[in-house]
């Protein structure tokens, strides 16, 4: 691999991938660096880099957090050691901290589908390979992470709100 | 490539403002990455990491084994010729009948040169047996395997002593174990580094009378 395709690499998708890597571990730059010189090391490189990276990382945080202990409690030691996933902009309409504690908070099935099809730009089949899902469970994951991450965050359903005043 | 999945109405603004959000920067160590790329790279090419990675070891692992085996080898061939050499049935039982014997080999070897002078032009005499050993076989004290080779006076004592204990023939098997002749009064003397002596009877010795030429050796003599 050329240095300016991993240069590319970790511009477009490093900040992604460790917030993929933040729901497992308190180190994701760790597992980051880890898979990024694991894909170096390949003498074919894979069909989809992205989609690989993902898997790769995936699976050294989880691994990370069995070794530390920390799978039982999982939610609770995320929400407790890391400050903020998102940076703060001030143009959106969400409060990044908010959006931070109440994805801690669902389902980690639903919440590693989110990141990576919302921040990390990967499609459901791309999503289904790396968790090793279908593609429609994928999709039907990421409805239903939505649906409980909009409960979390207290925002009303806009059918519920309209079937009131209807 | 579009995806046939559409996502319910209700949920397009929540992924709207979700998608807003940018993941925080990224805490990667950029050049310690680059560092460990390059590293990487290096040793692909260097082919380490693969199968090549196993070729030195295994070879190194290979030429160890190989060289205690040979050690072994050495240790227990080394142990088996001492016990070769100190068997019991060539122990005290048979001292008496092996010194006689060597008596009678050395009795006849010394009459053998001059018994047939037609038979000694014939099969000319073999050399010293000092002259066709190595000097590294001298230079280690080869004296037990080559028992006739030892010039000192140490090497004299432990050549008889090793006749009186084992008689003879142990010397004659490892002496000459390719099956040559055995050696000679006259080799035994020049490889002790003395001068052979010339045997010259003064009477012609009576026929079937095997201790004729004992007298004319110089005391001692017989015994090798």
């Amino acid at each position: 691999m050329h240095p300016n395709e991993l240069r590319e690499l970790v511009d477009r998708h490093a900040a992604a991938l460790e917030l993929y890597a933040a729901q497992w571990t308190s180190a994701p730059e760790d597992c980051v660096q880890d898979a990024l010189v694991q894909l170096i090391r390949q003498r074919h490189q894979p069909d989809d880099c992205v989609a690989w990276l993902y898997r790769v990382v995936r699976n050294r945080a989880i691994s990370l957090a069995r070794a530390n202990q920390r799978r039982r409690n999982r939610e609770a030691t995320v929400a407790r050691e890391t400050s903020c996933w998102f940076e703060a902009s001030p143009g959106a309409r969400l409060d990044a901290k908010e959006v931070t504690a109440a994805l801690s908070k669902i389902d980690g099935r639903y919440r590693e589908v989110i990141v990576a099809r919302l921040w990390g730009g990967l499609t459901y089949e791309q999503i289904g390979r790396v968790v090793k899902i279908s593609t429609a469970s994928a999709y039907r994951r990421y409805v239903e992470g939505l649906a409980e991450l909009r409960d979390q965050m207290g925002i009303p359903c806009p059918n519920h709100t309209k079937s009131p005043a209807n | 490539m579009s995806e046939p999945y559409e996502i319910p109405g209700q949920l397009n603004e929540l992924e709207r403002q979700l998608a807003a959000l940018s993941p925080r920067a990224s805490r990667l160590n950029r050049d310690q990455l680059m560092y460990l790329a390059g590293r990487a790279a290096a040793e692909n090419d260097l082919g380490t990491g693969g199968v090549a990675a196993w070729v030195w070891p295994s070879a190194t692992g290979v030429m160890t084994a190989v060289s205690v085996l040979l050690a072994m080898m050495l240790v227990l061939g080394n142990r088996s010729g001492v016990a070769m050499r100190d068997m019991p049935e060539r122990g005290a039982q048979t001292v008496r009948d092996s010194s006689a014997a060597s008596q009678d080999n050395a009795i006849a070897k010394v009459n053998s040169p001059r018994q047939s002078p037609i038979e000694s032009t014939a099969e000319p005499p073999a050399p010293p047996v000092a002259d066709d050993l190595p000097d590294s076989t001298l230079a280690r004290g080869g004296y037990l395997a080559f028992p006739s080779v030892r010039a000192s006076e140490a090497g004299y004592i432990h050549l008889r002593n090793v006749a009186l204990r084992m008689g003879t023939e142990a010397m004659g098997q490892t002496h000459r174990a390719s099956g040559g002749p055995q050696p000679t009064y006259w080799e035994l003397t020049s490889a002790l580094g003395e001068e052979p002596v010339e045997v010259q009877p003064q009477t012609e010795p009576a026929e079937g009378d095997p201790q004729s030429g004992v007298e004319s050796l110089p005391a001692g003599e017989a015994h090798t």
